[in-house]
């Protein structure tokens, strides 16, 4: 498929709540998943279904696709291992990114799954270093406060592990 | 188009708080991987399923390369290629998959137990959670300083060299009292005196590998030393061949000055295959007089420390490098395969790759091959008459020396000489020390060196500055030939000076060492930074991954950590009276050799045990084994009482801190409490086993493995036990085992049929 030619054109997205997106192909190829399918459907025969996805995320997910659209993904990102050698650090969050991925939990969590069903690895990654920024340096407790959570351990089974991780504690 | 979702029914969006449980696992993993240690450790005290997540291998995969873990780790398993997931591919199969003991191997007609088959089909996997542990600990003990100390005296005279075998844990020593010591560090007991050399040993280097060693002297002779590696050469003298001994009279009589009045009538006696006691142990060092504990150590020779072997058994499985059985390491048989001569006093060498660079007193650096004996080449870096230093202090003696494949490194009196083996010609003389360079050390991301003039100056390879692209090869000669008249100027500093300031500064001496950079082909030039700290001359120095360790002669050793942004020392160690004129370490200790002649050993190690790779059926569930520390023949726990105090024994089975909820976990406690037969263990170790085993390494193996149940079936001699199943199950309509030649001790492989015998014996 002649991927230049058909960069100007559009394609139309329709969501599972029926919202229907109609975004230029080069933003829609972002998505591993819609580029794919874009190459199964022949033109013009109508709006991509994205079952998994509701509109008002859709908007979101698109909005970071269009920001980027010029940008050039590299091949193996957010599956090099390389990329986890510094822990996350929210210094690494672009501005753009930061202040675009500054949205509640449950938005977050959409966009995760969005993002993981759609095959955006930029937008994944991102999410998951917010996601990982908003547990470090907490403490159990805090986590758990944090993303609602009961302590199902029970006493000694809490002083066993407290004795099991005494190692990393100690420096 | 519908194929491509993967859920049939539309999503509906929950209202939950806790995201990271509702993810997919993958995502919430990922997020995991972001986090450093002291925030994973909060997560998995969260809640149980998080705590689940946690104990992932990927995960803590991620984590041991984070902490620059893997290389120890692979230093384990040198044969393999290590999974993200864990498992242990090894390198010859890495076309078919991972190590997956097929079934294949096993006799047709044989029937077996579906245990014994699932022992079969078997796989390995590395615990990454388990090697993090092990490895931070270890660098945190190394960081704060926790360590134990131990004197090894009986040099009668000062210590000059020393050198490991991480993999065997044996120490070599040299010293001035012309003899060569080997100690086994883990009963820390002398097990070989080696005489040879009429002057002091000055230098002595070891590749564990191809266990040779090469000791280089100052009556003007590298001798190179060949240690035994099967169990023949030590379960007694009556194994040795003819042709064994024929092969070392042989190599001796070419080299004949040293021993000619002992060698005529032995050669002739070798050769009907029977060795003259005397003889032998004198060659083997064992003389009645060389040390008492040499005959205590062989008396034990058969049960060796079960802690000792155990603290160490990266090839417990077969799945490490070649096994060295432990008992060998209670006394390795050495032979004398080469004496080379150079005639004048031997200062320092390095072998590495097969090849022996010798540092001589005149100047000269000699090229050696290690295996035929031959010198490949000399290079005169003394009479060099163009780049000569020509009033250096102690400008004839090459004080340290170090090569790759391309460059050879020598100290030069107080210069760095860098010789390009290609172009057969000395690139640069780096006068940048202000007196005598002592040692230098080439790593894979670092040059160091140390001098007398106190300083340690440190060369990142990955720092090397940026115009080199565009530097043609022939502008950096020229630039070392300017540094030369400077050379001269500057040479009538008196040795004793350490004008610190000089030496930084880059206007001046422009502190010059030439790389090789594979990748651009270019000579690059870098600067160097510079350790502070001693306060007198630093006399040796070793390196090992990021970790720097410098002896001195204001008698202590510093530690320091090499990271890429910068070095910083981490540990002062005092303990010794005199110099302390060598170093060696290795991930868990340092030794070091001293004037006082007492070497002392600084150990790191925590009580942990090393971690072991898990057998996991096709299923990836454990194998289900017995916890071994009960089932120890008493014999043995009586015997090595005093070691397992220090160390206990690991289990292979010990429960993983983050599993009390794995079901894995759950599995293998409420596994049947059936020990395995004798028949099992065997056809288990034979299976993981590249090469045919005799029945002590069979033993050994089993002992050290999961599979240590087997002894709760023992009888009152389990090795005779263990003997006689092998000998009954290779023979019969359908055997389990096979008998490889007719020689003893006899070895074994599993019984295979004959599409399959090639492939099994190779």
């Amino acid at each position: 498929m002649d991927s230049t030619k058909n960069d100007t054109d559009t394609v139309v997205l329709r969501c599972y709540d029926n919202k229907e997106f109609v975004v230029p192909r080069k933003v829609a190829r972002k998505s591993v998943l819609i580029s794919n399918m874009m190459e199964d459907i022949p033109d013009g025969s109508g709006a991509i279904p994205i079952h998994n996805v509701r509109g008002l995320v859709m908007e979101k997910v698109l909005e970071y696709c269009t920001h980027y659209a010029d940008t050039e993904v590299q091949e193996d990102e957010g599956d090099s291992d390389e990329e986890f050698d510094v822990p996350a650090r929210t210094i690494d969050i672009k501005p753009w990114d930061a202040k675009f991925i500054d949205v509640d939990v449950e938005m977050l969590f959409e966009l995760l799954q969005a993002a993981n069903f759609l095959e955006i690895k930029p937008l994944l990654n991102l999410g998951c270093k917010t996601v990982a920024s908003m547990l470090k340096g907490r403490t159990p407790e805090e986590i758990r406060k944090q993303f609602n959570i009961p302590n199902d351990f029970t006493e000694e089974e809490e002083e066993q592990i407290r004795k099991e991780n005494q190692w990393a504690e100690d420096r | 188009m519908k194929g491509k979702h993967p859920y049939k029914t539309p999503w509906t969006p929950p209202i939950p708080r806790d995201i990271i449980s509702l993810l997919p696992r993958e995502v919430a993993l990922r997020c995991f991987r972001h986090l450093p240690l002291p925030s994973l450790i909060a997560v998995s005290q969260t809640c149980r399923q998080w705590r689940q997540l946690v104990h992932n291998n990927r995960l803590w995969y991620t984590m041991c390369r984070r902490h620059e873990f893997l290389k120890h780790v692979q230093e384990r398993y040198p044969n393999c290629r290590l999974t993200p997931e864990g498992w242990v591919w090894s390198l010859p199969h890495n076309v078919s998959g991972p190590v997956k003991l097929s079934t294949a191997w096993l006799h047709p007609s044989t029937t077996c137990q579906p245990r014994l088959q699932r022992l079969l089909n078997c796989r390995a996997q590395v615990h990454w959670y388990k090697e993090f542990r092990y490895y931070y600990t270890l660098e945190t003990r190394w960081l704060k300083g926790r360590y134990t100390t131990r004197d090894y005296r009986g040099h009668k005279d000062v210590v000059l060299t020393v050198r490991l075998d991480p993999v065997r844990r044996l120490m070599f020593s040299g010293s001035r009292d012309g003899t060569i010591k080997v100690w086994n560090l883990d009963n820390h007991r002398c097990v070989k005196t080696l005489k040879g050399h009429t002057a002091a040993v000055a230098c002595l280097d070891y590749d564990s590998q191809t266990r040779v060693l090469v000791t280089g002297s100052w009556d003007g002779t590298v001798q190179i030393w060949r240690m035994s590696e099967t169990m023949a050469h030590i379960m007694g003298e009556s194994d040795h061949t003819g042709e064994e001994w024929g092969e070392y009279a042989g190599s001796r009589s070419s080299y004949g000055a040293h021993l000619r009045s002992r060698q005529p009538a032995k050669s002739e006696e070798a050769r009907d295959g029977s060795l003259p006691r005397d003889v032998w142990a004198h060659f083997t060092g064992q003389t009645a007089s060389s040390l008492p504990t040499s005959t205590s150590t062989s008396a034990s020779s058969v049960s060796t420390t079960a802690s000792t072997m155990s603290t160490y058994s990266p090839s417990a499985l077969g799945l490490g490098n070649t096994a060295f059985p432990a008992n060998d390491r209670s006394r390795p048989r050495f032979t004398c395969t080469h004496i080379l001569d150079h005639g004048e006093e031997v200062i320092c060498l390095r072998y590495k790759g097969n090849e022996i660079a010798v540092g001589t007193g005149s100047g000269l650096v000699q090229l050696w091959d290690a295996t035929t004996g031959n010198c490949l080449s000399i290079y005169n870096f003394y009479t060099n008459a163009e780049v000569t230093p020509q009033v250096a202090h102690d400008a004839s003696v090459i004080g340290c020396v170090d090569m790759d494949s391309r460059y050879i490194y020598a100290g030069v009196g107080d210069s760095i000489a860098v010789f390009d083996r290609v172009q057969e010609s000395i690139l640069s003389y780096v006068h940048i020390h202000s007196s005598s360079v002592t040692a230098l050390k080439l790593d894979a991301s670092f040059f160091v060196s140390g001098a007398e003039d106190s300083s340690v100056l440190i060369w990142h390879r990955d720092r090397m500055v940026q115009p080199s692209s565009t530097r043609p090869v022939q502008r950096v000669i020229p630039n070392c030939l300017g540094e030369e008249t400077r050379e001269s100027e500057s040479s009538t500093v008196t040795p004793t000076t350490t004008t610190v300031d000089q030496q930084v500064a880059p206007s001046d001496v422009a502190p010059l060492l030439l790389e090789h950079d594979p990748r651009t082909s270019q000579l690059e030039q870098v600067e160097p930074h510079m350790l502070h700290g001693h306060l007198s001359g630093v006399r040796c120095l070793q390196t090992h991954g990021n970790i720097l360790c410098t002896g001195s002669y204001d008698t202590t050793i510093r530690v320091w950590s090499i990271k890429k942004d910068r070095e910083e020392c981490i540990l002062k160690l005092k303990g010794h009276i005199g110099d302390v004129n060598t170093i060696d370490m290795t991930e868990d200790l340092i030794v070091s050799g001293s004037d006082e002649g007492v070497i002392k050993v600084w150990d790191f190690r925590s009580k942990a045990n090393l971690p072991q790779p898990f057998l996991m059926d096709d299923q990836g569930t454990p194998i289900p084994v017995q916890a071994m520390s009960s089932k120890r023949p008493k014999k043995l726990q009586q015997s090595h009482t005093k070691s397992t105090v220090t160390r206990k024994r690991p289990h292979v089975t010990e429960n993983s801190s983050l599993s009390p909820r794995q079901p894995s976990v759950n599995q293998l406690s409420s596994a049947p409490s059936q020990p395995l037969t004798w028949l099992e263990a065997c056809t288990a170790i034979l299976t993981t086993s590249n090469r045919p085993l005799t029945c002590m390494e069979v033993y050994d193996r089993i002992r050290e493995s999961q599979f240590a149940s087997a002894f709760q079936k023992r009888g009152k001699t389990p090795l005779n036990t263990l003997n006689r199943c092998l000998h009954q199950h290779s023979q019969g309509p359908s055997p389990y085992f096979e008998m490889v030649d007719d020689t003893v001790p006899h070895r074994f492989v599993l019984c295979t049929n004959n599409q399959n015998k090639q492939r099994r014996v190779v």
